[in-house]
């Protein structure tokens, strides 16, 4: 039976959705654009002026500089570890595929807080990986894994990881076997068959789940806030600290909107990239 | 061009043998059709002469060369599937370069051997388009091309016509004959459409079960069957049950359930007196008795017509037996004589196209 839904139902329901997002964003974009009088207190109409001076504030730009190089990190890592993972799984003949798809999606409903407090457990001083490596290196070398910026990519790779198999998951399922087979005996080793079939067909697929994980990198506040224990500033922690500390809304407001802005920026760019560089190679 | 010598294949998956102890022999630029019903192994057997499944035991030897543990490119196969699998981001003339390239052709062999490829199937004006602008014809000839540019001693296809419509079907299989005749290159065709089998092959392996069920020219397959399987896959037949009552060598003595006592051949395994038997004969094979006509020395079958189809080169007579079987009759229209239904006739046909097999317990 196919569900009726009226138009009516559907233009209030994006008029819901619609003002839901519009508004907080209007709220916030609007308060960045006042001044900050301290202690909460809002000022007058200044412009762009708290942009001016967060993008000439270099202890903020190295923040951003940092959060967009960490969220680089990660993602490539996240990515380098869910493709072939991915790719292992779709061409999985086994009755288990069910289950290993469905614990995937178990772990990524996870909240990032239980995910967080495994990785300290798991990573802490006196930890598994610390006692493991103490041991593998004949106790010459117990490096500190929490409280900077290797914990904090530790945790947004596991953060993202899950997400991305199960995205990447549908990438590879869509590239048939046979073409892989057509590859393989008209006379590709397994690596040329990667690099001119494998690769060409996922090629998009990659970078939108290495965009997504790195767009979720960028916002992430659990996994920095937690496993940098506040020695790892990235823009979300910042804009946090702003509000909860400084109680500065405008100035806090305007960081966000940044933020979103250098995000969506990266993204654009990262498109317009892949579309100019994937036009079909010109025949020999 | 190879021949392709198979001995004792076997392949396993669990406890369900898919291949069982095939023996096969594929001459130098023949072009040799596996069919069969879905399971029966023929597909199997493709992938292993292609190298993408591993033989439990058994070899494979290609121009004399074993080839059984080598990875699928050093075979030198070329090969077409079943959804053409061409590369979507590369144009046709892409596509054709693929083996050449990965085989280490020259850039001159290339462009001159992609040229005459795309003379071969009459593509040169659509050379540099994609995969998905093609028609399913089209991209069925590119397929067919890739695999031939790099001169490959075996051509396997693999169900390459299934999504194809009827007409361009019958289209293709004669053009996949005329190429495959005019290089001379040793094909082995899969396919689960009979009817392909007989238009394609030189010869004819029906499968059954993971076994050779028969193998032979199309025509000794249609006219001289050697189980009720193969008689009831090739073509149409009519099949009647009865009794053994006697034979001596290959002459049978039958008794049909619906009375008649006929003569017919045991052309496979033999039957003791007294078991069921199976009997086959073609549609047209059987004609209906002229009235007052003596039909000496041939096989005689009650029946009721119900219905004349006029098939344009054939009419199509249908009638049963007094058993209840449904009998066929495809009759030359000069000379379907009394045409009115329904009625009683008597249908005769040779004892030398009656054949009789063990019935399936």
């Amino acid at each position: 039976m196919k569900l009726k839904i009226s138009n009516a139902t559907l233009a209030a329901a994006a008029v819901l959705s619609l003002a839901f997002f519009i508004v907080p964003h209007y709220v916030f974009v609007k308060q960045s654009l006042y001044e900050n009088l301290g202690t909460g207190q809002i000022g007058d109409w200044i412009g762009l002026e708290n942009y001016a001076r967060i993008v000439s504030d270099s202890f903020i730009l190295g923040v951003i500089g940092r959060t967009i190089r960490l969220s680089v990190v990660a993602a490539l890592a996240a990515l380098i570890i869910a493709a072939p993972t991915a790719y292992w799984l779709t061409r999985l003949k086994s009755r288990w595929l069910g289950v290993l798809i469905v614990l995937l999606l178990i772990s990524s409903f996870i909240s990032v807080v239980v995910k967080v407090l495994g990785l300290q457990i798991l990573l802490g001083s006196n930890g598994l990986v610390a006692a493991l490596i103490h041991a593998l290196s004949f106790g010459r070398w117990a490096p500190q894994m929490l409280y900077n910026d290797f914990g904090v990519a530790i945790g947004l790779v596991q953060y993202t990881l899950p997400l991305m198999v199960l995205l990447l998951f549908g990438v590879f399922q869509n590239i048939p076997v046979t073409l892989e087979e057509a590859a393989l005996i008209h006379g590709a080793s397994d690596f040329r068959m990667f690099r001119r079939v494998l690769l060409p067909e996922a090629a998009q697929g990659l970078l939108v789940s290495f965009l997504l994980a790195f767009n979720m990198n960028m916002g992430a506040f659990t996994s920095a806030a937690l496993l940098g224990g506040g020695k790892v500033l990235t823009v979300p922690v910042l804009i946090q600290r702003m509000i909860a500390l400084d109680v500065d809304y405008p100035d806090a407001a305007a960081l966000s909107v940044l933020l979103v802005l250098v995000v969506v920026a990266i993204n654009v760019i990262a498109g317009l990239a892949a579309r100019r560089g994937s036009p079909v190679r010109s025949a020999t | 061009m190879s021949e392709i010598v198979i001995s004792e294949l076997h392949k396993v998956y669990g406890d369900q043998i898919a291949v069982e102890r095939l023996n096969l022999a594929v001459g130098a630029g023949e072009l040799m059709v596996l069919v069969g019903p879905s399971g029966c192994g023929k597909t199997t057997t493709l992938r292993m002469l292609a190298g993408f499944v591993q033989p439990t035991s058994g070899r494979i030897a290609i121009g004399g060369r074993d080839v059984t543990r080598l990875p699928p490119r050093e075979r030198n196969i070329g090969m077409v599937f079943q959804d053409y699998a061409l590369f979507p981001g590369m144009t046709v003339r892409q596509n054709i370069a693929f083996g050449l390239e990965e085989h280490g052709a020259s850039r001159d062999t290339v462009r001159r051997r992609v040229g005459e490829m795309l003379e071969l199937i009459r593509m040169a004006p659509l050379a540099d388009r994609l995969p998905k602008d093609l028609s399913g014809g089209q991209q069925q000839r590119v397929a067919l091309a890739r695999a031939l540019a790099y001169q490959p001693s075996v051509l396997l296809m693999d169900e390459p016509l299934g999504a194809l419509d009827q007409q361009l079907r019958e289209n293709m299989q004669r053009e996949i004959v005329a190429v495959q005749k005019q290089l001379g290159i040793t094909t082995i065709f899969v396919t689960h459409d009979q009817q392909e089998a007989m238009v394609l092959a030189d010869r004819i392996l029906v499968m059954k079960d993971g076994c050779i069920e028969q193998l032979g020219s199309p025509e000794e397959l249609y006219g001289a069957p050697t189980s009720l399987f193969t008689a009831s896959f090739i073509g149409r037949s009519n099949l009647l049950r009865g009794t053994l009552c006697e034979s001596h060598g290959a002459n049978a003595q039958v008794q049909l359930r619906s009375g008649e006592r006929i003569t017919a051949r045991m052309n496979g395994q033999g039957a003791a007196p007294g078991q069921d038997v199976v009997c086959m004969v073609r549609p047209e094979r059987m004609r209906v008795a002229q009235t007052g006509e003596d039909p000496a020395g041939l096989n005689r079958l009650g029946a009721t017509l119900q219905r004349h189809l006029f098939l344009g080169s054939v009419v199509e007579v249908a009638g049963t037996t007094s058993q209840g079987e449904s009998v066929t009759l495809h009759v030359d229209p000069e000379r379907a004589g009394d045409l009115s239904v329904p009625r009683q006739a008597e249908i005769v046909f040779a004892p030398d196209c009656t054949f009789a097999f063990r019935a399936q317990p």
